[in-house]
């Protein structure tokens, strides 16, 4: 799964240390996920849309879709 | 202080705990050499072994914990690390002594003749009531991601222990291979699990 954590988080000016205080993680789970190497579960991504105010298909995309 | 100065520093101080690391192993190949002979159980040289190995990894997290910038890319996150991950990887390292200790002192209280093998015990049930209380505040603190990577750990160790196990009870039932003791077990669980550990830890560094 694809996902614009950074890009948004980089648009708000915010540092992984922000997100993760408002998304209640730690850093590391802000990494994994900017890099792909962790998926967030479900509860996980609509706290992430939430926070950034988005629906969640505008953060998180399938890679299938992404390529298509 | 700018990043660039402490990145080095940082890994001076890795560097400097490789070379106690192999002071340390050199230590045990020399202890083993003269004294191996005297110990109860083939086991009992593993134990040490892997003792020496926990207590490298908390000595190498402690001189990280001391350089912000070389532990916050160690642990894969933006700049340096913060106070709560400072205490988190001096934790980890507190419970690496622990366990070095509590796989050293049966052997040692054998080797020495403890009088009393009760009060010796005492040593290992605290240590079973340290890790208990760390492993509860951790899980209980940690988030979907740290727990994720804690089940994925346990998967691999159940995984390869039970297939060895399976392996090695059915050969010893048949009369294949010699008879294994319970401390011979944990102590190739333990080995099994920090192999598991730094492999899974270089597998994820390197994806």
């Amino acid at each position: 799964m694809r996902n614009r954590l950074k890009v948004l988080r980089a648009e708000r000016n915010w540092s992984q240390a922000d997100l993760a205080d408002r998304l209640e993680v730690s850093r590391q789970s802000v990494n994994a996920i900017e890099t792909g190497k962790y998926d967030p579960s479900l509860p996980l991504a609509f706290k992430i849309a939430r926070v950034f105010a988005l629906p969640i298909e505008q953060i998180f995309s399938d890679e299938v879709e992404a390529a298509s | 202080m700018s990043t660039q100065t402490d990145v080095p520093r940082g890994n001076n101080a890795v560097m400097i705990t490789r070379v106690f690391i192999v002071i340390a192993l050199l230590g045990a190949a020399l202890f083993l050499g003269a004294y191996g002979t005297h110990l109860a159980r083939w086991s009992d040289a593993v134990a040490i072994v892997v003792a020496l190995m926990c207590a490298a990894s908390a000595l190498r997290l402690a001189a990280e914990s001391f350089y912000p910038d070389a532990l916050g890319a160690r642990i894969g996150v933006e700049g340096p690390s913060t106070a709560r991950e400072v205490r988190q990887v001096r934790l980890q390292a507190m419970l690496l002594v622990a366990l070095a200790i509590a796989l050293v002192w049966p052997v040692t209280a054998t080797w020495l003749h403890w009088p009393a093998p009760a009060w010796a015990y005492v040593v290992t049930a605290a240590f079973i009531l340290v890790r208990i209380t760390y492993t509860w505040v951790v899980f209980a603190r940690a988030d979907e991601f740290s727990r994720q990577r804690t089940r994925q750990m346990g998967w691999w160790i159940f995984f390869a222990g039970q297939t060895a196990l399976l392996a090695y009870a059915s050969a010893e039932r048949l009369g294949l291979a010699p008879t294994l003791t319970a401390w011979d077990i944990l102590v190739l669980m333990q080995f099994l699990s920090i192999m598991m550990a730094a492999f899974l830890g270089k597998a994820r560094t390197a994806a």
